[in-house]
């Protein structure tokens, strides 16, 4: 048998489909923003969430996204740090190979595979890693195959040195996203003569084995932060970039307050109809009172009739939004959907469901059964 | 005097409104009501019956007075001790049968009983049982929109019998019916007391339940005015 609460809703459909339909688009709304922010925002950190280090250190001053530059004290003093395994400094990182049969011209990034690998994509698989020792090398991306033409096997010439593409990469590459080793990098970039050293950037660091990450982030940065640097995790680091790209770019931000406004005008609309849902079954729910059934279990039966109003708009909020995103992408509009922010999101319909259960709960609270007496 | 089993209300009192313009719902009504009896609360519309059914059931508190189950005051906590009192000892049947309109007539009584925390088997056998008492087994299935005005109140009767309560307060509940379904509640609600050994409590300006009651009460502008045991049919 279902549930009392399954059953009224089945019975109040027309109010029902009313909330889950509001509910639904709502919920649509908040995929298509997320979607169209993470289009943004999976640019910016495409490359430093793939980073292997667990550990980034940087300038305190400045912005993760306006990094200024640190003084060669912070690359002694990690080499000297007990607590660093590994460090790499990464300078420049992009390099420009050559135009495609399309014309468009392919930029690969240089990541360290031989050393302690770094700057190495965490999902490079060992073969593809291995691929690129060899210098020479090139690994493409689907969306650089796509865009300059450039097909498995091709080979080209650049600054007098014989390159290859040796194989693909997938999985949250793209645009320029194509790979060389930094000895290839170090072959086609020759050497510009300097007065004074290139100041790093950013370092990245591993820490010493079987040591917390807390514990190393602690003693690195307690040196550091008295030559103008700071370690975090790399999720922090990301998470940073992340924050900042969405203060600094407008539209993100647009499409945030768009999202939550439309999450808060969906629960007032859901709340209101929870709300009349419930004064229909008011005498209902008073007869059960009067026979001593606690408050709190009649607060429970709204609360699931409100909860189911979430599944079920959360279920059709996903197909939905997949079909939007199809739509939009006919227009142009990028969107990029992951699949790890359905469930965040489902759950953040699920939970403005609940909310408009719990704005219905004082009129439960209100029932007063000595109301049914005539 | 005071019995320990049956249900005793002392200078019942409840009013609406200020002085000089206040309404007298109930004016210091004192009454015993005997374990195993079918008492009929008589009366004008606006004499006060529902008041008096209200505060004796721990519905609604009433200015002055106490009423003692058991010798206990069921408002002797306020709204704590009467909810606790409905749940343990109460039934009630209103006018309107309040049944919900996805529920068969089995989930009508089985829904109830499972919220109040009875077995899940208790429950199933308690909700056949009763069904079968008010003759409707035949129609277990059947939505309330399936059912007459009588059938739906037969339901709502059943739900309350299943939960075996001491008292069955009933607040005009053949008002609405016609005289077939009306005599039918009452040989059901004899039937009831007799067998079960419930007491009724039952307030209505309806005379067609008089012949199957044990003893009508009268009340007159929130005063009891008569007072009168009498053999049923
Ligand atoms: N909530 C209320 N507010 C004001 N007056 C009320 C209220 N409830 C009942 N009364 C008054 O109390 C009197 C008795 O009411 P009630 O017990 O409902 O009468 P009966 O059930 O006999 O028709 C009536 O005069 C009615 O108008
Ligand atoms: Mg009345």
């Amino acid at each position: 048998m279902h549930s009392l609460a399954q059953q009224q809703l089945s019975h109040m459909w027309l109010r029902a489909w009313f909330a889950i339909v509001t509910l639904t688009l709502a919920g649509v709304v908040v995929y298509l923003q997320v979607g169209l922010s993470n289009h943004y925002l999976d640019r910016l950190v495409r490359f430093e969430q793939q980073i292997s280090a667990p550990i980034v250190v940087v300038s305190t001053s400045g912005t993760l996204l306006d990094l200024q530059p640190m003084t060669p004290e912070v690359e002694a003093r990690v080499r000297a740090s007990s607590v660093v395994e590994a460090f790499e400094v990464r300078s420049r990182s992009m390099v420009d190979l050559a135009a495609g049969p399309t014309g468009y011209p392919l930029a690969a990034l240089a990541v360290d595979v031989t050393g302690p690998g770094l700057s190495a994509p965490r999902a490079l698989s060992q073969a593809s890693r291995q691929l690129l020792v060899t210098p020479g090398h090139v690994l493409l991306t689907d969306k650089d195959a796509e865009m300059t033409g450039f097909r498995l096997g091709d080979s080209f010439v650049v600054a007098g040195h014989r390159l290859q593409i040796v194989g693909r990469i997938k999985g949250g590459f793209g645009r320029n996203g194509s790979l060389v080793s930094q000895q290839t990098r170090d072959l086609l970039v020759p050497a510009i003569p300097r007065t004074e050293p290139l100041k790093p950037r950013i370092i990245l660091v591993r820490g010493q084995k079987g040591q917390l990450l807390s514990e190393t982030l602690g003693r690195l940065n307690q040196v550091l932060h008295l030559f103008g640097a700071q370690a975090m995790s790399r999720e922090d680091y990301v998470r940073g970039l992340v924050q900042e790209g969405i203060e600094q770019n407008q539209d993100v931000r647009a499409y945030l307050y768009l999202a939550t406004a439309v999450g808060l005008i969906a629960l007032l609309i859901i709340a209101q109809s929870v709300q009349s849902m419930i004064a229909g079954q008011r005498s209902e729910l008073a007869t059960l009172v009067a026979i001593g059934v606690t408050r709190w279990r009649i607060g429970l039966i709204v609360l699931e009739q409100a909860l189911w109003l979430g599944l079920i708009a959360a279920a059709l909020a996903i197909p939905t939004a997949l079909v939007g995103q199809m739509v939009l992408e006919r227009f142009d509009v990028p969107i990029a959907l992951h699949l790890a922010q359905i469930l965040p999101i489902s759950g953040i319909i699920l939970v403005t469901a609940v909310l408009a259960g719990l704005v219905a709960i004082p009129s439960v609270l209100t029932l007063k059964p000595v109301q049914l007496l005539r | 005097m005071r019995t320990e089993t049956g249900l005793h209300a002392i200078g019942l009192s409840k009013w609406f409104g200020r002085e000089p313009n206040a309404v007298r719902a109930l004016d210091d009504v004192t009454l015993e009501i005997a374990p195993a009896s079918f008492v009929i609360v008589l009366g004008a519309s606006g004499s006060g019956k529902s008041c008096l059914l209200a505060a004796m059931s721990g519905l609604q508190r009433p200015d002055r007075g106490e009423v003692h189950f058991q010798g206990r005051d069921i408002w002797a906590r306020g709204n704590q001790s009467a909810a606790a009192f409905r749940r343990d000892a109460c039934g009630f049947v209103f006018q309107s049968p309040g049944l919900f309109p996805s529920l068969t007539a089995w989930q009508q009584i089985y829904v109830p009983l499972r919220q109040l925390g009875v077995d899940r088997q208790v429950a199933r056998l308690r909700a056949t049982e009763a069904l079968d008492h008010v003759g409707l087994s035949a129609r277990e299935g059947a939505l309330p929109t399936q059912l007459s005005g009588g059938q739906n109140q037969r339901v709502a009767i059943a739900r309350m019998l299943a939960k075996q309560p001491a008292i069955l307060f009933c607040d005009e509940p053949t008002s609405a019916l016609d005289t077939d379904n009306a005599r039918l509640i009452g040989e059901l609600f004899q039937h009831v007391v007799r067998q079960r050994g419930a007491t009724i409590v039952c307030a209505t300006h309806d005379e067609r339940l008089i012949p199957f009651c044990d003893r009508v009460i009268t009340l007159q502008a929130g005063s009891l005015i008569h007072d009168q045991l009498q053999d049923p049919a």
